[in-house]
């Protein structure tokens, strides 16, 4: 399909609506980069206070006493481990586990202090990358707010205890018997030993498992469809056409790292002949990261998704079983778009995929899979696996059947292995505070002292992934090892530690589990085994087996009827937030601050509503509204999203938290100082009902509350509107800037590159020929530049925590990102496009220093803190900057970050352990910005000059191009002709960004190809 | 003058001489601040008293033993790392057994826990110096140290500020000498200007610093950078 050039001006990028508006509060933040700057620093005016600073100004100014500075000590070890060097950083393999799947990770440790997680590049089932969550996970390890020692109630008051009366209380009562276990999923093969042995060894005993957010659904559609659960592995990189039912594939999914890495390979335009183009439909109610980057997106109710599938099965005409062929053909008649994305599927077979989500009935996923086996995916772009256990019943059953219990008696002992219903399960018939009062000896282990510890009677303080030896499987089977890079900060067991402490009068160390249950695994050699297993962080060839074309059988045709039979009217979705899942994050910093992928609100969660329905209600952004649902009300902040399905509000989980609570009677024994997450957002899961949680919807009712509520967004943050320092050129409406920052071009499956590169170039201002007021400077050694390529960018920030993580960047909190002073060197800004509000295109372009040549900033900072390298990069020296932000002022692109406060003035001691100790940590009053990680880069160049040998491509990587899941950034060097980013600088997609202005940066950015559907399929 | 002048003559002559005396103030304490402050008037000769008496002029002048010995990380990391405890008692367990100057070391051998030394060469957080990116390039510890191995107790003797370590960064020439040779700390005190100079360009075109013709390339302009020691 080729768009006519010229004749249209194109499609303006927007951010939100206000901007899209031109609204007078855009206004204001276009004219001033912090409107809402409080120009005072003293909030209360009082004498009092203000004396109370000048006098500590006064304290400090007298600490010239004692010319050289503080002594600092050297403590050498007494006896250095072999090989290891005191400030080099060392790496170890390990698993981190979300969802019940493992995902591979490598851990930097620096004198013994992890501080870094990233992907483990040699996992079979992975590329090295890492989700934002686990790039944040390193922070929960230093959490100043977790739990130091175990405690219990003690006449009427909590108090300490220690681990040998734990040990007595856990043993009598594991004599004792009648206990009920509620523990957190886990592909761990050691808890599932000691699971056996729970059950087999201690009279009467029941184990359940709870999350709440979770797969079952995907599981009991398997079920249904071929009489045993499996797990779908999905190969993206196959799928010429994915059609995603609510589902959220490269981003809400426990293998979204491999979905994303498989589905960014076809999303490389041709530079030969070979079509490469996929093209990806999403029906979804709300919209996700997956749907920011479909081609298609259809904006429908979750509780209409069974029908859409259905109609969609009968337009592709896939053969089905008897029960469900009946029920199928009796749906209503396909409107257009899915009879386009049917002809889509059939003209590709084998190299297609229907996905359905997490929240659909297992009958939709069955319908879905029974469609994919028909077009012929299985065994190309789908395979069905084998599942650990898979007779346990769901969560959910688990839950009802566990409270049932306890209302009968059965249970004396309820110990509750990391997981926390009093705050995210649905009341079954009663709270959960008073199904747990009923029991008599209630146990809680858990890394705070949550709402479910401070229920029960006992906790204990169980220990990060980072401190505890385990295992887990991937999504395709691989176990993955897990060891710990530090011993445990406070003392604390691991679950199975803890088990074996109820079990065993001898208690196993998790090492010694860990090992006997991997003996099996292991040649003739256990020990070179476990010591290679351990350096991978995998054992090879551990995957499950695998199906590619199992049976199928009906019987669930009466489950499909029943979820086609959907009510009409508003209808409530709970989503996992992106950064804080199910609410396990809350009280991790990185998390809160980062915003999130589609709304960009920080540090809070909001009611998502479509614009038609807000106009409908007269409601906008901030505005509170009461949503009412299972006889529960709530009221929260609407949150005004483009792309929304009008009939769909949708709530974030995970927030509302209270992890120090003073009313209860049981104190948390951490100063409240530490919990962060208290009191901030909302907590949706009073609202979610049994009924939410099985059906993935609940009916709803919306309604305007009064007042308002202020949003901490920085969608609107930094905007660059070029129409204002370009006013003197002139332009016409033709040659008005059409979608240059992020430029998107239309193109089918067979993309033509000539064709793209002049809708690019086209897509560009027009401007004379750029020339320099003086001699531009000859770069002779390394050009460092970075390729971003907007084909492949999702949007899921994970870089934003990769940044953060490696250069010690602060958080500031909810009020200063208020003010547009968040310190993110990295920022994804999300554009919507075109002039249909309901359901815009979305665009992600993630935005950093761009090291320009000819830099503003350095033009214009009095004291040379900012100069250019020989390298090419802009050199930002901490130690001479003395803030007077002229360079923010002059920077284009707005990525210059200032110091208002003294963000880290006083870390707890375990925050101090997770600076990364290569960058320094910034005072107030001073900028920053991206510098391309400078001190990896350094550290290569040194390493390579040691050994006197040049630098290859690929030495260096900065941490945003490490972790990006879809490689969307590429880093290298332009002096060398061979390397990966002089070849994509090169692209015909290339470009850079507000190039016109001769500032010539060296990040260069590649458009983004839009696929759309264009009626002429099949 | 009908009544007594409100500001008397000699108020004339008191008013210049006390600004001569402001004059003369200020530019006291400008240069009071200028040398009193400075690196080689605060930093050089620093010479904290350690928890062990340990002499580089017994161990490393008279006996011989060469800086690696016990430095051992200088040529691959950055911290040329004070030694653990271990190295000392390899000898000193048979070598001074009972010599109350050792009793810090035997204590932390036993117990675990580090001998507790104050660093001499301290400089600050945002100066991020590499050992290894000069001991392998040439640059004598005698450079920057002096001459350890006749300090009975280690003290500073260069200044360490930014200008001195700018004094050699941009012409390297007279401090660089073969590499085998970096920690020979008497070597090649004889030689003349002229020797130091042609030896170190040679050394300098070795490392790519000048090309063929003697003209500086990229690589030495590098070395003044900022984020070449600062990031």
């Amino acid at each position: 399909m080729k768009k006519e050039i010229g004749t249209k001006p194109g499609k303006a990028l927007w951010r939100s609506l206000d901007e899209y508006a031109d609204s007078p509060e855009f206004r204001t933040l276009l004219e001033k980069e912090f409107p809402n700057h409080a120009p005072e620093l003293f909030h209360s005016t009082s004498r009092r206070h203000f004396l109370k600073v000048m006098g500590a100004s006064m304290a400090l100014a007298g600490g010239l006493a004692g010319c050289h500075w503080p002594q600092q000590q050297i403590l050498p070890h007494t006896s250095r481990p072999q090989g290891r060097a005191p400030g080099v950083p060392v790496t170890y393999a390990s698993c981190w586990e979300q969802q019940e799947v493992a995902e591979g990770v490598l851990v930097t440790s620096y004198d013994g202090r992890p501080i870094r997680v990233d992907g483990n590049g040699d996992h079979p089932f992975q590329n090295g990358a890492a989700t934002s969550q686990i790039q944040a996970s390193v922070l929960g390890l230093y959490d100043p707010g977790r739990s130091s020692e175990p405690s219990h109630d003690k006449a009427g008051h909590r108090v300490a205890a220690s681990w040998d009366e734990a040990a007595e209380m856990l043993r009598a009562a594991g004599r004792a018997g009648k206990v009920a276990v509620l523990a957190a999923p886990s592909s761990s093969l050691a808890l599932a030993a000691m699971r056996k042995r729970v059950l087999r060894q201690v009279p009467s005993a029941q184990w359940y498992e709870w999350a709440p957010i979770h797969r079952d659904s995907e599981r009991l559609g398997t079920e249904q469809l071929f009489g045993r659960p499996t797990r779908p592995v999905a190969d993206l990189s196959r799928a010429r056409v994915l059609v995603c039912l609510d589902a959220d594939p490269l981003m809400n999914h426990p293998a979204s790292l491999a979905h994303s890495s498989a589905w960014a390979s076809l999303r490389t335009s041709a530079d030969d002949d070979e079509p490469l183009l996929s093209r990806v439909y999403s029906v979804e109610s709300t919209l996700s990261v997956t749907g920011s980057a479909a081609d298609v997106r259809i904006p429908a109710r979750t509780a209409d998704i069974a029908r859409i599938a259905a109609q969609l099965a009968a337009a592709t005409g896939v053969p089905l079983p008897a029960d469900v062929a009946s029920i199928v053909a009796a749906a209503e008649p396909a409107d257009q778009q899915i009879l386009q994305m049917a002809a889509d599927l059939k003209s590709h077979p084998g190299n297609c995929l229907v996905m359905a989500g997490d929240r659909q009935p297992g009958a939709v996923h069955a319908l879905a899979h029974a469609i994919n086996i028909g077009l012929g995916a299985a065994g190309k772009t789908l395979r069905f696996a084998e599942v650990e256990r898979g007779e346990r019943p769901p969560h959910i059953d688990d839950l009802e059947s566990l409270a049932n219990r306890i209302r009968s008696d059965e249970v004396e002992t309820l110990l509750f292995l990391g997981t926390n219903p009093v705050y995210d399960a649905p009341a079954i018939n009663e709270s959960w505070d008073d199904l747990i009062a009923k029991v008599p000896l209630t146990i809680h282990v858990g890394d705070h002292e949550d709402e479910t510890a401070r229920a029960c009677q006992w906790h204990l303080n169980g220990t990060h992934f980072l401190e505890e030896w385990g295992e887990g499987r991937s999504w395709d089977g691989t176990i993955t090892l897990r060891q710990p890079l530090i011993a445990p900060l406070y003392d604390g067991r691991s679950c199975i530690e803890l088990l074996s402490l109820l079990l065993d009068d001898k208690p196993k160390s998790g090492h010694d589990m860990v090992r006997a249950v991997l003996e099996p695994w292991a040649g003739a050699d256990v020990d070179a085994s476990w010591r290679s297993w351990l350096h991978d962080g995998f054992i090879p060839g551990s995957s499950n087996a695998v199906d590619s074309a199992p049976e199928m059988r009906g019987g669930w045709g009466a489950a499909l009827e029943s979820a086609m039979q959907a009510p009409e009217g508003d209808e409530i979705v709970f989503l996992g937030d992106h950064s804080l899942f199910d609410g396990r994050y809350a009280n991790n910093g990185w998390l809160q601050e980062l915003p999130d992928p589609i709304t960009k609100v920080t540090w809070d969660n909001c009611a998502l509503i479509a614009p038609s329905r807000a106009t409908e209600m007269g409601v906008k952004t901030g505005d509170l509204i009461q949503l009412s649902t299972g006889g529960r009300e709530l009221e929260m902040p609407a949150f005004v999203l483009p792309c929304m399905n009008p009939r769909t509000v949708a709530v974030a989980l995970g927030y509302g938290r209270l992890l120090s609570d003073r009313a209860a009677g049981r104190l948390s024994r951490k100063p409240s100082l530490y919990q962060i997450a208290d009191g901030v957002g909302f907590d949706t899961y009073q609202l979610r009902t049994m009924e939410a949680v099985r059906a993935g919807y609940a009916p709803v009712s919306v309604s305007r509350a009064s007042g308002t509520y202020e949003l901490a967004t920085t969608q609107d943050h930094n905007p660059i509107r070029p129409d204002d320092f370009m006013g003197d050129l002139e332009f016409n409406e033709e040659q008005r800037r059409i979608g240059e920052f992020a430029r998107v071009v239309e193109t089918g499956f067979a993309p033509d590159a000539g064709d793209v590169a002049a809708q690019v170039q086209e897509a560009g201002p027009h401007h004379p020929a750029l020339e320099s007021l003086w001699t531009e400077h000859e770069y002779k050694s390394h050009r460092w530049a970075m390729t971003i390529d907007l084909n492949l960018c999702t949007g899921c920030s994970a870089c934003m925590v990769a940044c953060q993580s490696e250069n010690n960047i602060a958080v500031v909190g909810k009020d200063e990102v208020a003010y547009g002073r968040e310190m993110h060197w990295i920022r994804v800004d999300r554009y919507f496009s075109g002039d249909d509000i309901d359901n815009p295109e979305v665009v992600h372009q993630p935005l950093t220093c761009n090291q320009c040549e000819n830099a503003p900033c350095e033009q214009v900072c009095p004291v040379a803190a900012t100069v250019h390298n020989e390298e090419g990069l802009n050199d930002m020296v901490y130690n001479r900057c003395i803030g007077t932000r002229y360079c923010s002022n002059n920077c284009p692109y707005k990525v210059r970050r200032f110091n208002y406060f003294n963000n880290t003035k006083s870390p707890s001691a375990t925050e101090q352990m997770g600076y990364n100790p290569a960058v320094t940590i910034r005072a107030r009053g001073v900028m920053e910005k991206c510098t391309y990680c400078v001190q990896r880069i350094n550290s290569s160049k040194i390493r390579a000059h040691n050994e006197r040998r040049e630098m290859v491509d690929g030495d260096v990587l900065p941490a945003c191009a490490q972790t990006c899941p879809t490689r969307a950034i590429t880093f290298g060097d332009l002096a060398d002709p061979q390397s990966q980013v002089s070849a994509t600088q090169k692209s015909h997609r290339a470009y850079k960004m507000l190039a016109e202005l001769n500032v010539k940066p060296r990040t260069s950015y590649m458009a983004k190809l839009r696929n759309p559907a264009t009626g002429e399929e099949g | 003058m009908s009544r007594d002048p409100i500001f008397r003559p000699w108020m004339d002559q008191l008013l210049k001489l006390l600004g001569a005396g402001a004059a003369v103030t200020g530019l006291y304490v400008v240069l009071m601040v200028y040398f009193g402050l400075s690196p080689k008037t605060l930093s050089a000769g620093y010479m904290p008293q350690q928890p062990v008496p340990y002499s580089h002029a017994l161990h490393v002048g008279e006996l011989g033993l060469d800086c690696r010995y016990c430095h051992t990380t200088v040529e691959s990391a950055a911290f040329a790392a004070v030694p653990p405890t271990q190295t000392c008692i390899n000898c000193h367990e048979k070598i001074a057994p009972t010599s109350h100057k050792l009793d810090p070391v035997r204590d932390s051998f036993v117990s675990g826990l580090p001998v507790q030394w104050i660093k001499v060469h301290d400089l600050p957080d945002y100066v991020y110096f590499n050992h290894s990116a000069h001991v392998t390039r040439g640059v004598s510890c005698v450079e920057c140290h002096g001459r350890i191995d006749r300090m009975e107790e280690v003290h500073q003797v260069k200044p360490l500020s930014m200008g001195w370590c700018l004094g050699c960064h941009r012409n390297p020439a007279s401090h660089l000498r073969p590499v085998d040779r970096v920690t020979d700390l008497d070597w090649g005190l004889d030689r003349t200007e002229e020797e130091k100079a042609a030896q170190g360009n040679e050394i300098m075109k070795g490392l790519g610093l000048i090309d063929e013709s003697g003209h500086p390339t990229a690589r030495l302009t590098l070395l003044t950078n900022c984020s070449t020691c600062h990031r």
